[in-house]
């Protein structure tokens, strides 16, 4: 029991993660409908591209790390603009499966160009542990968790003080309606991918240096985005954000008090039966504002 | 100033509209009655670009804009008051506002997009009332009057209102008449499509009958008024 506060803390910093990227998947569903599986492949390839601009070619990390989620948000425009905008359906489950079958490509792809093995990215700011009461927590925790909150606030602001913002909101709420006061759509799901590539290239990034990072590594985490971001209730940012928080704490807790062999269980099984009781997520999106 | 020529508009093998000739000039208010399903909001539809006409043409002051995108429409100040009130019911009654004149935000200082907004809000005092509320949760007349001053924000010079009176009671649709009478006076020419035949005849300047996706009659709205037809199709009187 005594450990319950390490718990707490490792809980948080993969929570926030999740939360980062349950919100990409919110953005781009509310623009386009769909789910997006390629927002696996945008924290792949964030975190898979920090490796080569900072241990190949040796940029230093305020370089290679905005020069990546760039790298990747472009990737993720590109990907709309080219593949989900030229394709001739536009059923819900045909561009979804475009997403699935453009996943399993980037993952090949990247399987190619670095190779299977896990790359280890050293953590922003020493390695010095930090006791807070009798837990321990490393300083990249901090700047996970610090850097989730910076991003969360930057967007609450774009989506809410910024007339942009305000018309992807718009979009999700009454897409006809949007058309209609002059919003170019197009140019909203454009971004709403270009947004999706930089949350996940930079869940991608800052989780790298606690877990390690590797060709296939967005599968999982991309995996847990979505199931917090259903947890939360879909499509939302409050949503997302307590779904991530919640799905963190508890596979972390889950794998402390009864055994980290079960952990992905234990916090899947609560999905499900919150799912079960409230087929919305947490929040309901009905009564909730949109992103 | 907006001329429609032989617009024909087809669903598939369904034909929406056939041959549709109107004009409406500048300060006009123009109504164009007809019952459900008659095509009247298929013709907003085709000139705002939300559907694509099959044939013919839409020229707006000698410019062909025919099957442009909504928004190039919107830049022309060309703006839809769509049917059932199609407002960001998520949204905050102000949020919708200024949505309202999004194209401008991009080419005009902020404080002249906030000095329409003082407008609309004098002329909807309800509206100033509100402005922080989640428009979902105005009443149908409310969510009316945001439609039109949602549609007023983009400083417009023709506005197109699809059924404005639909659903409202009968006190409410008055004001909201009244609301569009006033709007002459800003220089916005205004076309209204409606199933309320008494009220788009009594308060427009001419007005069109539109019958299965045709024109088949066109006068002064008060000769139509008095039409002894029209009375009894669409205002519910018998022939003596």
């Amino acid at each position: 029991m005594k450990n319950i506060l390490q718990f707490i803390l490792s809980g948080l910093t993969t929570g926030s993660i999740y939360a980062l990227i349950a919100i990409g998947f919110s953005v781009i569903h509310n623009a386009t409908g769909i789910v997006n599986i390629m927002q696996c492949e945008f924290i792949t390839y964030g975190g898979m591209l920090t490796v080569t601009f900072y241990i190949f070619s040796k940029f230093p990390y305020f370089i290679a790390i905005p020069l990546s989620i760039i790298c990747v948000s472009i990737m993720a425009g590109l990907f709309e603009r080219v593949v989900i905008r030229n394709s001739k359906s536009k059923d819900i489950i045909i561009l979804i499966f475009i997403t699935i079958g453009a996943s399993i490509f980037f993952k090949g792809l990247a399987l190619l160009i670095w190779g299977s093995d896990p790359f280890m990215l050293p953590p922003f700011s020493g390695n010095q542990p930090i006791k807070i009461f009798n837990a321990v927590i490393i300083p990249q925790n901090l700047w996970v968790i610090g850097i989730s909150i910076i991003t969360v606030i930057l967007l609450h602001l774009f989506f809410h003080k910024t007339i942009t913002g305000k018309a992807m909101r718009a979009v999700a709420n009454n897409k006809k309606a949007a058309q209609i006061v002059g919003i170019n759509i197009n140019r909203i799901v454009f971004l709403s991918f270009v947004i999706g590539g930089f949350l996940g290239a930079l869940a991608g990034i800052i989780i790298a240096p606690i877990t390690t990072t590797s060709y296939d590594v967005g599968f999982m985490l991309g995996l847990k985005g979505f199931a917090a971001a259903i947890l939360g209730g879909y499509g939302s940012m409050g949503g997302s954000i307590i779904g991530g928080i919640l799905l963190g704490l508890l596979e972390n807790l889950g794998a402390g008090l009864i055994s980290s062999e079960y952990k992905d269980v234990i916090a899947f099984v609560v999905l499900i039966l919150v799912i079960y009781v409230k087929p919305s997520g947490i929040l309901g999106l009905a009564k909730v504002e949109r992103v | 100033m907006l001329k429609v020529k032989n617009l024909s508009v087809k669903y598939g093998e369904i034909q929406a509209l056939h041959d549709i000739n109107i004009e409406l000039k500048k300060n006009e208010i123009v109504a164009i009655v007809g019952n459900n399903g008659a095509g009247k909001t298929s013709l907003i539809n085709t000139i705002t670009g939300i559907v694509q006409c099959y044939d013919g043409e839409i020229i707006f002051n000698n410019e062909n804009i025919t099957n442009l995108p909504t928004d190039k429409i919107v830049k022309y100040g060309i703006i839809q008051v769509p049917e059932g009130r199609e407002i960001f019911s998520e949204l905050t009654v102000e949020e919708n506002l200024e949505l309202g004149a999004y194209q401008r935000f991009k080419k005009e200082d902020k404080n002249k997009i906030f000095e329409t907004l003082d407008e609309i809000y004098s002329l909807f005092p309800i509206l100033k009332n509100r402005k922080n509320q989640i428009a979902g949760t105005l009443s149908g007349g409310e969510q009316q009057m945001l439609a039109i001053g949602r549609g007023l924000m983009a400083k417009p010079k023709i506005m197109l209102l699809d059924e404005p009176s639909l659903g409202l009671a009968p006190l409410i649709v008055e004001e909201v008449f009244n609301v569009i009478k006033r709007l002459r006076e800003q220089e916005v020419s205004i076309l209204i499509v409606e199933q309320n035949a008494y009220a788009a005849l009594k308060n427009s300047d001419r007005a069109y009958i539109i019958e299965t996706g045709k024109i088949t009659m066109h006068d002064k709205s008060e000769n139509l008024l008095n039409n002894e037809k029209i009375q009894e199709a669409f205002l519910g009187k018998r022939r003596k």
